[in-house]
């Protein structure tokens, strides 16, 4: 199995199967680019966003859903669903928020689909059901509202039916 | 977003500490706006930052949304925080979500809109509720039947933000159903697993309301409004409980659709008239009225300045009220006539669907008065009612289908239900639905409780 060299911001380097290095878009267009051959074992691709500890989680995730079939085409007339989450990836996302939060960006960076969607999920698992007071407790955000200011936003998302 | 950012290289086994060192740091360092990192400088600097939930990209923020109910994110996450509400406020984004969502299913609006004055947020909202009412096989849906009327039910009005129901029957009988009561004081059938409403759920009865049967509801914020065959129109005070506030009698004609606005009743009437009344005035005598049909009059609606009829004659005729004459036409392309139509006063789309004869239906873009689309959406026979809102199309049919459709362009069908009768007509307001049964039974659905 041919390997590529992944070298992340820190200097760490990881040494890739070529077609798990290929799930990410963004590694894939630059083998595309370089026009790197199988016998270029030695080239070092630079992922100049994304930290030693991350990438080593990225590379687990795209190792472990490597024979993935593709996902099966969203139906536009059903629910959106997040209960979907597969038990091993629940696991692997089982993770501090700012590594989870830097996953969904390292996914983002690399282009990772599949890795964006769960990350972004289990946020979203996270938030799902959770007062405005839960959610800034929960990710130590600031309320920067004053009381009239909650006020008016509440009244703005009230539901009322045109006639 | 990016306030509070606090820039440090870590590693993964020091993050714990290193988050419990960002809580007090940002209780030492409120107000310390000079904090403010650029998420891209830092990206440049080389530097990994804690990321959190209010310093990624906007991007990946509305991605994390996507997978959140709208509902839920325009009422709980916009109060979070003044960035997240400045993101969430902007109409483009949901006007994206939208597109990524169901754009594959066609144009939505399903006619050309101000994308300014369109709101975005509220169609995103009641979409994503319809389809979870109605393309989950009902899972989130209750459903109680009707029975206390003797004999097929034409008319179903929900009014006050659908917290009551008027169904009008054949029986001469007026029942006003207190909706939730409806779900709650009810009984389930040992032989057929259906939920009929007890007594206890009407909040009015009047078993003699007219002296033939009953065609059609409309109403206001103090009056209900009922039109039969004993060519009356009757008006009900709703704020002291449904008594006669007056009657307009109609040319001895029977009354067969109703429109109104806050201060003009149209009644369409069996014999080709349009008669145009003032509620506020209790004089018996229709200010005006307007014969521009050859036939009678199947469904009207109206708003303060036009009044659209359908007609038997085949014809669906835009009125023009202060100039007191009809300004176009509408003939359908299948030469059947046009039997009820969805125009809502306060659409902010400007459109409106009719049902015909043959089982079809027909988009009208309003501002053009044209058919926009026609659908051939499976009705074997005559549809008897349409209705339509941000969030879905519904329509019934005398081959005994309701049917909810998803409102894009594409019009594609979130559920089909089939019940042993003739369907009179559909009426919905704030996700509860009512539907007339040919079989005396009013059927009736509402989200869930913890919907």
């Amino acid at each position: 199995m041919p390997v590529v060299r992944l070298q992340s911001v820190d200097g760490e380097v990881f040494p890739v199967d070529v077609e798990i290095a290929r799930m990410s878009f963004a590694i894939r267009n630059m083998l595309d680019d370089l026009g790197v051959q199988d016998n270029d074992a030695e080239e070092v691709i630079p992922l100049p966003n994304v930290t030693g500890p991350i990438l080593r989680k990225v590379i687990e995730w795209c190792t472990h859903h490597k024979d993935d079939p593709p996902p099966p085409e969203e139906d536009d007339t059903r629910e959106k669903r997040t209960d979907d989450i597969p038990a091993w990836d629940q696991e692997f996302l089982r993770v501090d928020q700012a590594v989870l939060f830097d996953i969904i960006l390292a996914a983002n960076y690399l282009d990772i689909k599949g890795l964006l969607d769960v990350t972004c999920k289990t946020v979203a698992n996270m938030i799902k059901g959770k007062t405005p007071e839960e959610i800034r407790k929960l990710f130590n955000i600031k309320n920067d509202f004053t009381p009239a200011e909650e006020e008016q936003i509440r009244k703005e998302n009230e539901w009322c039916e045109e006639k | 977003m990016t306030e509070g950012k606090i820039s440090v290289d870590v590693g993964e086994t020091e993050l714990v500490e290193q988050v419990q060192a960002l809580d007090v740091g940002k209780k030492d360092g409120d107000g310390e706006k000079d904090k403010i990192v650029d998420i891209n400088e830092n990206e440049k600097d080389g530097t990994e930052g804690f990321q959190r939930l209010d310093t990624v990209p906007v991007e990946m923020f509305l991605h994390i949304c996507s997978f959140l109910e709208s509902g839920f994110v325009l009422q709980n996450l916009s109060l979070v925080c003044k960035q997240f509400y400045m993101v969430l406020v902007n109409q483009k984004t949901w006007k994206i979500r939208q597109e990524k969502r169901w754009g594959r299913n066609g144009q939505y609006p399903p006619v050309p809109v101000d994308n300014d004055c369109f709101p975005w947020s509220r169609a995103c909202w009641k979409r994503e509720e319809q389809i979870k009412l109605w393309g989950n096989n009902g899972a989130n849906l209750r459903n109680v039947e009707l029975r206390s009327h003797i004999a097929c039910v034409d008319a179903v009005h929900l009014f006050d933000c659908g917290k009551y129901l008027a169904t009008g029957s054949r029986d001469r009988s007026i029942i006003i159903w207190d909706v939730e009561k409806a779900f709650s004081n009810c009984r389930l059938m040992d032989d057929t697993k259906t939920s009929v409403a007890l007594p206890s759920a009407k909040a009015h009865e009047n078993s003699a309301a007219h002296k033939g049967w009953i065609w059609a509801f409309t109403s206001n914020e103090s009056h209900l409004l009922s039109a039969s065959w004993d060519n009356t129109v009757r008006i009900w005070d709703k704020r002291s409980n449904f008594q006669l506030v007056t009657e307009f009698p109609t040319l001895k004609v029977a009354c067969l659709c109703l429109a109104m606005t806050d201060n003009l009743v149209a009644c369409g009437t069996y014999h080709k008239q349009v008669l145009l009344f003032d509620p506020r005035e209790d004089s018996y005598k229709p200010l005006t009225s307007y014969t521009v049909h050859k036939k009678c009059v199947l469904a009207l609606g109206m708003d303060d300045t036009r009044i659209i009829s359908c007609s038997e004659d085949g014809r669906t005729i835009l009125y023009d009220i202060r100039a007191q004459k009809a300004v176009k036409t509408i003939t359908l392309s299948n030469g059947a006539y046009p039997t009820c139509l969805s125009f809502r006063r306060e659409a902010p789309a400007p459109l409106f669907y009719i049902g015909d004869r043959s089982g079809q239906i027909h988009l009208v873009n309003s501002d053009l008065f044209e058919i926009a689309q026609t659908y051939d959406i499976g009705h074997k026979q005559i549809v008897q009612g349409v209705f339509h809102s941000l969030g879905s199309v519904m329509t019934c049919s005398k081959d005994g289908h309701m049917k909810v459709m998803e409102p894009s362009l594409g019009l594609q069908e979130l559920a089909s239900l089939k019940i042993d009768a003739e369907l009179p007509g559909v009426h919905s307001f704030n996700n509860t639905v009512a539907l007339a049964g040919g079989d005396s039974v009013v059927r009736l659905w509402a989200p869930i409780e913890d919907f």
